[in-house]
């Protein structure tokens, strides 16, 4: 390729070609360096999340051993689930409902991909709590009932530390449960979106059929070559003729069972055996889970 | 003990039998001639060895008729080629009686044809491993006539079964299920043809066997000089051996035949089936089979029959391992990808 520019002449090629090089390879490596510089500050101002944002106590329900015990329980709790899960009181509420104030506090500031937030609202006098994300499909309604029933108790009697506690050890055991089948109800829009994954069970399964079939496969073909499936068999398709003499079909009786059909529960599709998470679009567009329980 | 050799009245040369024309040719003269022909123009020739004074005589020994060399051949060969002067022989003299095949399909696919057969069909084979098959490593292509015992049965046959059809319908929220019981008889006579045996001992069954099935169908009644220009064998196992075998075939197919029979039902179970053969015809026959003995690049020996009436091969092929695995593994991918969209969806 002869590069030739204004300013030189092509004395030979080679001699050019090199300063040239020269040249375009600085211009390029000052691009490349300013590109990868935005880039890592980019990255770095991403926030990240679940570092000292754990416990929101600003309703002063907690000492510091207690913000102490429960942070230790957050972060081995999204260790487990790789969710971010926040423990806030509320002292005022400012007219709003807790899962509200919760999510006019976060959305705007920070990012949530999956989390749960576990509220203690002391002005509405509720518990309740709020999903984002991939949590929203392990808590459905029915679970988060069961979260508030076990926390409601600790609450009532004043014993917010506990109260805390259970819900963080209950929302565990939920994900443990699993979220196959569950499908999340979008109130305002009507939408049903179900949980889209690949779980363990599922990918083992699709590994095992596929290893059947390889081997199966493998071993049919080499089995074919090698004769292993025994030649030919006697077939009386055009050797073979009935005559039949005696042909008698009687009619013996005849039996009616019934049965009665259990009536479906779900009013959406899916509904049998999936658990519904219903769903509200918040102030910032995300939507969210949740429920609360007054105590 | 007699021998037989075609001459032809043209040339006195050797006529062999050219499955190509079905007709009989002269090697030397090129002159053809038909079956009728033969029967009317050329008296068969006859060389009656000469007995000696002797007890130990073999009955095996025989003479060729054109250039008088002992005949090399097994107990059951009753037609081969003379070791020395390479001229067809028919030993006729071990047909006789009850010997004598009752019919023959003769060879409808000549040497070159099933030499072309036989590596059309085996380099078409996908897992074999690559340039395999090579004309030059035909180590022997021999055409054999190979003796099978044919049975045409008759039976009589009787069978009870139980049928269910089954009905479900919803009204409301009930679920209705009508089951309508059936008691099924069938009765009649059962012909099951052409089940076939082979004859020979030292045969390879497995490999004679699997090039069947043939079309009896054209079977003719035989004639010596059918066999000119291919081994033959004769039997030396006798329809009573098979017996059993055919009765337990019998009632298989038979069984079948009439299960077959009962059609219009969502179930059936069978209660009682009897088959009782009353009538079986046994028939000696001849069946064309091209022999290929091939010599590996492995180093490894291969056998391969062909059906020298319908072209069908039959025998072990080599494999390339790798062109399977890689098959099986693309197929297994696929049925992985599949999985996976299957478990996300669901």
């Amino acid at each position: 390729m002869i590069n030739l520019c204004r300013n030189h002449q092509p004395q030979t090629k080679i001699c050019h070609a090199e300063e040239h090089r020269d040249e375009e390879s600085f211009q390029n490596k000052s691009y490349k360096t300013i590109l990868l510089s935005i880039i890592l500050i980019l990255t770095m101002t991403i926030p990240v999340f679940g570092m000292g944002i754990q416990v929101q106590d600003e309703a002063n329900l907690l000492d510091a051993n207690a913000e102490a015990r429960l942070t230790l329980e957050l972060e081995e709790a999204e260790a487990k689930t790789g969710w971010d899960i926040i423990v806030l009181s509320i002292a005022d509420a400012g007219g709003k409902t807790a899962r509200v104030y919760a999510e006019d506090l976060y959305d705007a500031n920070l990012i949530i991909e999956d989390g749960v937030t576990c509220i203690i609202d002391m002005d509405n006098r509720e518990i309740a709590l709020q999903t984002t994300g991939e949590a929203i499909y392990y808590l459905t309604d029915a679970r988060i009932s069961d979260v508030l029933d076990a926390s409601f108790a600790a609450a009532s009697s004043g014993d917010y530390e506990s109260s805390f506690s259970t819900m963080i050890t209950e929302v565990v055991a939920c994900y443990d449960m699993g979220a196959q089948g569950n499908y999340a109800y979008n109130e305002d829009t009507g939408k049903i979106t179900t949980y889209k994954s690949i779980e363990p069970i599922e990918a083992m399964i699709a590994v095992v059929l596929a290893l059947v079939v390889f081997v199966g496969i493998g071993v049919g073909i080499i089995g074919k070559y090698r004769l292993k499936f025994g030649g030919y068999k006697y077939s009386p398709n055009n050797k073979s003729s009935v005559h039949l003499t005696k042909e008698e079909d009687r009619f013996v009786h005849q039996t009616v069972t019934h049965r009665r059909i259990p009536r479906n529960n779900g009013h959406g599709p899916g509904g049998g055996g999936g658990g519904r998470s219903t769903v509200r679009g918040g102030s910032s567009g995300r939507s969210h889970g949740g429920g609360s329980r007054g105590f | 003990m007699s021998t037989i050799s075609l001459k032809c009245p043209n040339c006195g040369g050797e006529l062999l039998f050219d499955p190509k024309t079905q007709n009989y040719k002269c090697e030397y003269c090129m002159s053809a001639f038909t079956q009728g022909e033969i029967e009317s123009l050329t008296p068969v020739e006859e060389v009656t060895e000469q007995s000696q004074d002797t007890q130990e005589v073999e009955a095996n020994l025989y003479l060729c008729p054109s250039c008088g060399a002992e005949i090399v051949a097994d107990e059951t060969t009753t037609a081969t080629f003379c070791y020395y002067c390479h001229n067809p022989v028919v030993l006729s003299g071990k047909m006789t009686g009850d010997m004598m095949p009752d019919d023959v399909i003769p060879f409808q696919i000549d040497r070159k044809e099933a030499e072309k057969r036989f590596l059309d069909y085996v380099q078409k084979k996908r897992f074999i491993p690559k340039a395999f098959f090579n004309k030059k490593q035909i180590e022997m292509l021999s055409g054999v006539y190979f003796p099978y015992w044919v049975c045409d049965s008759k039976s009589q046959g009787t069978m009870d079964a139980e049928a269910r059809n089954m009905r479900v319908w919803r009204m409301g929220d009930v679920e209705y299920t009508e089951t309508k019981h059936f008691a099924v008889e069938r009765e009649g006579e059962l012909e099951l043809r052409e089940m076939t045996k082979n004859a020979l001992k030292k045969a390879n069954s497995e490999l004679i066997d699997g090039v069947m099935p043939y079309l009896l169908k054209d079977a003719k009644p035989f004639q010596m000089g059918y066999l000119s220009g291919f081994l033959a064998e004769r039997r030396d196992i006798e329809y009573a051996a098979y017996e059993d075998e055919i009765n337990q075939d019998i009632q298989k197919y038979g069984e079948a035949l009439l299960r077959n029979s009962i059609k219009g039902y969502g179930s059936v179970s069978v209660r009682h089936c009897n088959i009782e053969p009353k009538e079986k015809i046994w028939s000696y026959v001849y069946l064309p089979v091209w022999t290929i003995t091939y010599k590996g690049k492995d180093g490894k020996v291969y056998y391969y029959s062909l059906n020298g009436q319908t072209g069908k091969v039959y025998g072990e092929l080599p494999i390339s391992q790798g062109r399977v695995w890689k098959f099986s593994g693309a197929i297994a991918a696929v049925v992985l990808v599949l999985g996976l969209i299957g478990g996300y969806f669901l």
